[in-house]
């Protein structure tokens, strides 16, 4: 991983992009925690109720902060991908319950050819990034293919800009996963070339009032090379996945400008923002400027510049014809910061729990009775959840709310 | 007192609700060649770890969250859980368990580990392990003061049953939606609260989609819901959310919240004899078609809204099951009102004309302190 060369400091917030949200919508570029989606008022989760920040930030990490995290930044263009499984080292697996259990898991390596070396560390003209996820082999004809949610999927032939982080350690080796793949496509508006999120959202840049400019994802369009990926499995056949969206809003997204191509990014004279151009329609859900490679890479190479602090040092290169092993996944108890010790749970008698609970999850009348169909359905449940099959007919109306909600025989 | 309505009506309001659902809707999934991919057999028994398993919280919050799927109208249920179980990400067992493993999580609170397989044999979700990250502050009850919604000094938990029926949304084979108010963005807001408690529920856009994706269970009683919260944005993959708002008659202006330490709460202040545009999100959760329902707004001093506090106005509403339906209605602070904090709460469908499944995700509530 990377590191600094001076301590870590509060930059202040130069231009900030839209990031992470790993599994469950949450920040988790490069071990950043859990933290931001939208805030209380929609300010990237710093809280408060009220809200004027824009429509569309979410979960904001700072891009240099970002970098700080990547080991290498890069532009390049797929040009392999190839499975392997993970040596059973003994852990991770084999579960002691399943006597059918590999103890191998399946990963992806993801070659680049290096078109330009933004952070100045290319260790050659090619990288290999390594991915939990992909075809396990050993499993064909019928082949199982294990993939990591909120993963980038590849394709050879796809372009990107690349923040690598962690490559051979973490199960996704960007800055914050999928969000650390900038694409170059296409855009679908005017042909010409921008960047686009994983999942082809135009990456804009939008001022706010607290920063220069702030990178976002918005805008999603149906492009084909992201929402359809080609699988090829080692017998020679392939599969096509397809990514489905049922809604079509994205498209609807108003064009927005480019920004010129010989911006600066320094301030005018008169002290304003060159971004600051055109005003924001109050109820606009999609501002700003679209990015053009060239700009996001003037970006990057900006902020690498005025952070010298930044070593970036040699990476790791995964290679696919290498034995490796991965972590242990290990099943932990739960730590005693589980629960907030301020507001202990209620402890209620058997009776109370089960009475709050049919009152929780199912339609109480008006008086306050539950009706017979009502714990009925409080009955089907319960063979839903313990496979137990019980004759309603037989059983008294406090009997089956009762019995709903004490542990479950199995 | 429940609606009737013909055969032919309902048929009309179903056939219409389906027309314009195909233009509403924002659930994702995944196809191969073709075919939808998700899980086989109707139903699926979690194996969960061990360890990470042995307290009862732990239990019932995954619990609670299995449930709560199992309230939303798809024909897939999920089954009691198998405790005390080995668990590991290479066998083909649907697992779940938390642990400690940087190289897998990165800092995120969870994650979902899908395999699948596309050939001629098959077509289908095989398993789908869901890992939670064990070094993230859990909540496993639905205390709303623990919420860190309600901690805005950074010191509030995660709630376990937002996320992991995030997750177990992956496990139905459904992907992350950034375009509305839904679980399948950012989670630990995608709940209904009152009387000092939470909980979390599939919401309309996943329901929709679990039911597309494994069919509607059409003897499920149709449900709906009313919550504080709205969309709000994206974040990559995700939608996030924030609290619905107030503004004023106009609604050219929103007021600004104020946060109140000792209660826990934001609140915004209002005065006696003026009118303010109320903001909730009102959802179907289906099935079936559209439903005519009224929502009743009161006004309670605590925050336990129930039909016996202070009636103020009701509004009527019709609601289908497709998207979530985010909205403002103008309603007066009465000139009797007093000088104190009230809870301006909202009730759907508070004359129970409707025959619901569930009925306590049908309360709402704003916080407001009346000035003058």
């Amino acid at each position: 991983m990377k590191r600094q060369s001076t301590t870590c400091t509060m930059w202040a917030a130069l231009i900030s992009v839209v990031c992470v949200a790993c599994s469950s919508g949450s920040s988790g570029g490069g071990g950043g925690g859990v933290g931001g989606t939208g805030g209380v008022g929609g300010t990237g989760g710093s809280g408060g109720a009220g809200g004027d920040a824009l429509p569309f930030r979410g979960a904001v990490a700072n891009l240099d902060e970002a970098l700080s995290q990547a080991d290498f930044v890069f532009e390049g263009e797929v040009t392999g991908i190839e499975y392997a499984t993970s040596t059973n080292n003994g852990t991770g697996g084999p579960d002691p319950d399943d006597a059918d259990d590999s103890g191998v898991v399946a990963h992806t390596f993801v070659t680049y050819r290096i078109i330009e070396d933004l952070s100045g560390n290319a260790m050659g003209d090619t990288v290999t990034m390594r991915f939990i996820g992909g075809v396990d082999e050993a499993t064909g004809p019928d082949y199982d293919i294990l993939e990591l949610a909120q993963a980038p999927r590849f394709d050879v032939g796809d372009r990107d800009i690349i923040l690598m982080r962690g490559n051979t350690e973490l199960a996704c080796p960007l800055v914050g996963c999928a969000d650390g793949r900038f694409r170059i496509l296409q855009s679908p508006l005017d042909d010409q070339p921008y960047v686009f999120s994983e999942l082809a959202q135009e990456v804009r840049l939008v001022e706010d009032s607290d920063t220069e400019g702030h990178l976002f994802m918005v805008g999603e369009h149906r492009i084909p090379e992201i929402f359809q990926h080609t699988i090829s499995l080692p017998d020679g056949s392939s599969i096509q996945l397809v990514f489905e969206s049922t809604d079509e809003s994205g498209e609807q997204d108003p064009v927005t400008p480019a920004l010129a191509p010989k911006h600066s990014f320094e301030p005018r004279p008169d002290g304003t923002s060159p971004f600051d151009e055109p005003a924001e329609a109050a109820d606009a859900p999609v501002a700003g400027y679209r990015l053009a490679p060239s700009q996001l890479k003037a970006l990057i190479l900006e902020s690498i510049a005025n952070h010298p602090e930044l070593l970036w040092e040699p990476y790791d290169n995964a290679d696919p014809t290498q034995p490796f092993t991965i972590g242990q996944f290990a099943d932990a108890a739960g730590p005693a910061s589980d629960d907030d010790p301020r507001v202990p749970p209620p402890v209620r008698e058997p009776y109370e729990e089960a009475e709050a609970a049919a009152v929780e999850e199912f339609d109480i009348e008006n008086d306050g009775s539950i009706d017979l169909g009502v714990l009925l359905d409080i009955q089907a449940r319960r063979q839903t959840l313990t496979g137990v099959v019980e004759t309603p007919n037989e059983r008294d109306e406090d009997a089956l709310a009762e019995d709903m909600w004490t542990e479950p025989v199995r | 007192m429940r609606t009737e309505h013909t055969a032919f009506w309902a048929a009309v309001a179903f056939a219409c609700t389906l027309f314009i659902s195909s233009h509403a809707e924002a659930y994702r999934y995944w196809t191969c060649d073709g075919t939808v991919l998700k899980l086989q057999g109707g139903g699926l028994e979690y194996e969960a770890g061990t360890n990470s398993f042995a307290s009862e919280n732990r239990r019932y919050s995954l619990r609670r969250a299995l449930i709560h799927w199992n309230d939303a109208p798809s024909t897939f249920e999920f089954y009691e859980p198998a405790w005390n179980k080995g668990v590991s990400s290479s066998n083909n067992t649907s697992e779940i368990w938390y642990t400690t493993d940087s190289g897998l999580l990165d800092g995120a609170p969870a994650r979902a580990l899908i395999k699948w397989n596309c050939s001629v044999f098959s077509k289908k979700l095989k398993s789908v392990d869901i890992v939670m990250n064990n070094d993230v502050m859990w909540m496993n009850y639905e205390a709303r003061t623990s919420h860190r919604k309600w901690r805005p000094d950074g010191d509030g938990y995660r709630p376990a049953q937002t996320t992991l029926m995030h997750e177990l949304g992956h496990a139905l084979g459904l992907a992350h939606s950034n375009v509305r108010y839904n679980l399948m963005g950012s989670d630990t807001e995608v709940i209904n609260v009152n009387d000092g408690r939470f909980q979390s529920y599939s919401s309309e856009d996943p329901s929709r989609g679990a039911a597309f994706v494994y069919g509607t269970d059409n003897d499920s009683k149709p449900d709906l819901a009313i919550t504080p919260f709205k969309y709000n944005g994206k974040s990559g993959e995700y939608s996030t959310h924030r609290f619905a708002q107030v503004f004023n008659e106009a609604g050219t202006e929103s007021l600004p919240w104020i946060w109140d330490a000792s209660r826990r709460e934001w609140y915004v202040e209002v005065k006696r004899g003026v009118k303010y545009k109320f903001e909730f999100t009102y959802e179907h959760l289906g099935p079936g078609g559209t439903i005519n329902t009224k929502v009743g707004y009161y006004l309670s001093s605590n925050d336990n809204i129930t039909t016996s506090d202070w009636f103020l106005e009701d509004r009527n509403f019709t609601l289908a099951w497709d998207v979530p339906y985010t909205t403002k209605r103008t309603i007066r602070i009465p000139n009797s009102a007093q000088l104190q904090r009230y809870y301006f709460g909202a009730i759907i469908d508070y004359e129970n004309t409707t025959n619901e499944r569930r009925g306590s995700n049908n309360r709402a509530y704003i916080p407001i302190q009346v000035i003058e």
